[in-house]
């Protein structure tokens, strides 16, 4: 055959060879052809093709043409990028060489590696940027390899450019339908649950298992500064829940305020990242993706580390699926919250109802019953057995005060009929009388009612501060502020009593049935205390 | 658990606190701490006489063996003054 019958015949094969690879969808199956087609057209007896990893810097797959198994085991690890090899990753360009080991660039063959001089290396390029490389070796009859095959398969690269990225584009719509899928049927998973707790474990378990990561926490607002690891699952989830970390100096916290998720390829290397969670969980890498529901960022979802061979980092496609995700448990946390505060209020509704309800009947009846039975026994005062009668007065009137106590004690009539500031200098006078401690009370906030359900909010949690004071602070003197704050307001208790440490408090002293009470009304709670120095409580509610 | 009180001794000064029934003693704390052991109480009794009120309440008096009277007002709410009662006899005869 002559050479232009040669050329024409190995031409047809590269057509042939186009036609095949760009209508094979799987990636692997294109990338395997393509070793192999390469080597047909070159007449080499090995072929093998290097994909370069994200960094650009160091190949993450390799897949060989002409090297049996049996070989390979023998080889050993697989190379990464070093030597030749190296070079047309740092260099994108052709390369052709009479003598592999010659070339100062080379660092040898590990053991077990068949011998090889003669080499052609062509990158493959997408869209100007090296996908990989195509490597030859050993072309027939020891001859080197040539300006016509270089081309060929220069041209063959080109050609094998489209199918990768057709092969791609396929996995990846593939995958993306799959995950799409799976976020629908977690969606709908996520959609009937309300309880907030079992919600949140089925957030971080699901979006665990959608990304392959290692941990997942979600994180919630406590307090103003703080946010608060609600849930998690994965490594050390057990002893992250309930931890507490600063909004101002965390990554969940700035991403928090900034409403951008972020991806981290090393934690350690961020400075916003708080090191006191990440260093307990031995995290490498995370990405923090914000739960916003009604315009509202009511989470953070905290993911670290994806368990995949070689690396840890995140792609760009798992942060764009975590977000997906995040939207949808985010409507789902948000009705779950919704609900709980929608039956908190219905409760607290319901018991200030039973309470006025009690309230009145024992002002209206059982009093009116013993003020009747003080005016029977009048006219027996002076007669016959005044003894037992001045006796049975006694047993009444303890009576008809311990009644009338109990009736203020479960709703003040003269917080429905006069408003707060009434009621609360009540409460500040007979607190005093009843504990000995000097009590002061002012108001700032003139002769205006506020709404119902606000002044009985304010009430309820000077009455449990009171309460709290004779309990813990060993004061000598509480003082009760009421005043306008902002568009809203405010009742500050004071005590100058022996403190405590806010963190250390927990649950112990009622503040969490305050602040759940406070928030029905949009309002919040903040207490100042430390050891030796009192304590100021300062329950705000917006109004107006 | 610890409940609300106010609480005087042999008719002393009143004083505001918590009452917490520990192992072995109820604790009063305040300034100065109280701790009785429930081995020294000699009787426990809800009295509702006037002059054996506190700020007007009932009180729960407790004697002791050497001769002391404790009484104690609580402020944790309806039925609390005989929630403490049952709780202190079940902690003095433990079953």
């Amino acid at each position: 055959m002559d050479a232009a019958a040669t050329g024409e015949s190995r031409l047809r094969a590269l057509f042939e060879a186009g036609v095949a690879l760009t209508s094979e969808l799987s990636l692997d199956a294109v990338l395997q052809r393509l070793a192999e087609v390469a080597a047909q057209l070159t007449g080499a007896r090995y072929a093998a093709l290097g994909v370069i990893d994200e960094t650009g810097s160091q190949l993450e797959r390799f897949l060989t043409h002409g090297i049996d198994a049996e070989t390979h085991a023998a080889i050993g690890a697989l190379p990464r990028g070093r030597g030749i090899l190296g070079a047309l990753i740092h260099d994108a360009k052709p390369l052709r060489l009479h003598n592999l080991s010659e070339d100062p660039r080379s660092v040898g063959f590990p053991p077990a590696h068949p011998p090889m001089q003669t080499f052609l290396g062509v990158p493959i390029l997408l869209r100007g940027v090296a996908y990989g490389n195509l490597y030859l070796a050993e072309k027939e009859l020891g001859e080197d390899f040539t300006e016509e095959d270089q081309e060929l398969v220069t041209l063959l690269a080109s050609q094998a450019a489209v199918a990768v990225e057709n092969a791609r584009l396929y996995e990846a719509s593939t995958r993306w339908s799959r995950q799409l899928q799976s976020l629908n049927e977690i969606g709908n998973a996520l959609a009937t649950e309300t309880d907030l707790e079992t919600l949140l474990g089925l957030v971080v378990h699901h979006l665990r298992e959608l990304l392959g990561a290692r941990f997942v926490a979600v994180a919630l607002p406590a307090g103003e500064d703080e946010l608060r690891i609600a849930a998690a699952a994965g490594e050390g989830a057990g002893d992250l829940v309930g931890v507490t970390m600063p909004r101002a100096d965390s990554k969940s916290g700035r991403v928090l305020d900034r409403r951008r998720s972020e991806r981290v390829d090393s934690v350690i290397d961020d400075p916003e990242v708080y090191q006191d969670v990440t260093r307990r969980i031995a995290a490498r890498t995370g990405m923090w993706v914000p739960l916003i529901a009604r315009e509202r960022v009511i989470g953070v979802l905290e993911v670290h580390d994806k368990e995949s061979p070689g690396t840890a980092r995140f792609t760009d496609d798992d942060l764009r699926l975590a977000e997906t995700f995040a939207s949808r448990a985010a409507v789902a946390v948000d009705l779950s919250q919704r609900v709980a505060r929608d039956a908190l209020r219905r409760v607290v509704a319901a018991q200030e109802l039973e309470r006025r309800r009690l309230a009145r009947e024992l002002h209206d009846e059982t009093g009116q019953a013993l003020t009747s039975i003080l005016l029977g026994l009048k006219p027996l005062e002076d007669g016959p057995g005044r003894e037992a009668v001045a006796e049975l007065h006694e047993l009444v009137v303890t009576a008809l005060q311990d009644v009338r106590r109990l009736a203020v004690e479960l709703r003040p009539k003269v917080l429905d009929d006069f408003g707060l500031v009434p009621a609360l200098e009540r409460l500040a006078e007979s607190f005093g009388e009843q504990t000995g401690l000097k009590v002061d009370f002012h108001s700032a906030i003139g002769e205006d009612r506020l709404p119902s359900e606000v002044e009985t909010a304010l009430f309820r949690v000077v009455q449990e501060s009171l309460t709290n004071v004779v309990k813990h602070s060993h004061a000598n003197r509480v003082s009760i502020v009421l005043t306008r704050r902002g568009g809203g307001v405010a009742v500050v208790v004071e005590d100058d009593g022996a403190g405590f440490d806010p963190a250390d408090s927990g649950d112990g002293i009622g503040l969490l049935g305050m602040r759940e009470r406070l928030a029905l009304l949009d309002g919040t709670l903040d207490v100042e205390s430390s050891a030796g120095q009192g304590t100021t409580l300062v329950a705000e509610v917006p109004w107006q | 658990m610890a409940y609300a009180v106010v609480w005087s001794e042999n008719g002393g000064r009143l004083r505001a606190g918590s009452l917490e029934l520990a192992h072995g003693a109820l604790r009063l704390g305040g300034k100065p701490e109280r701790r009785l052991a429930y081995d020294d109480v000699e009787d426990v009794r809800i009295d509702r006489r006037p002059k054996i009120r506190l700020g007007g309440r009932p009180t729960l008096v407790i004697e002791s063996r050497g001769g002391d009277s404790l009484r104690i007002a609580s402020f944790d709410g309806a039925g609390s003054l005989h929630e403490l009662a049952e709780r202190l006899e079940a902690a003095r005869h433990p079953a």
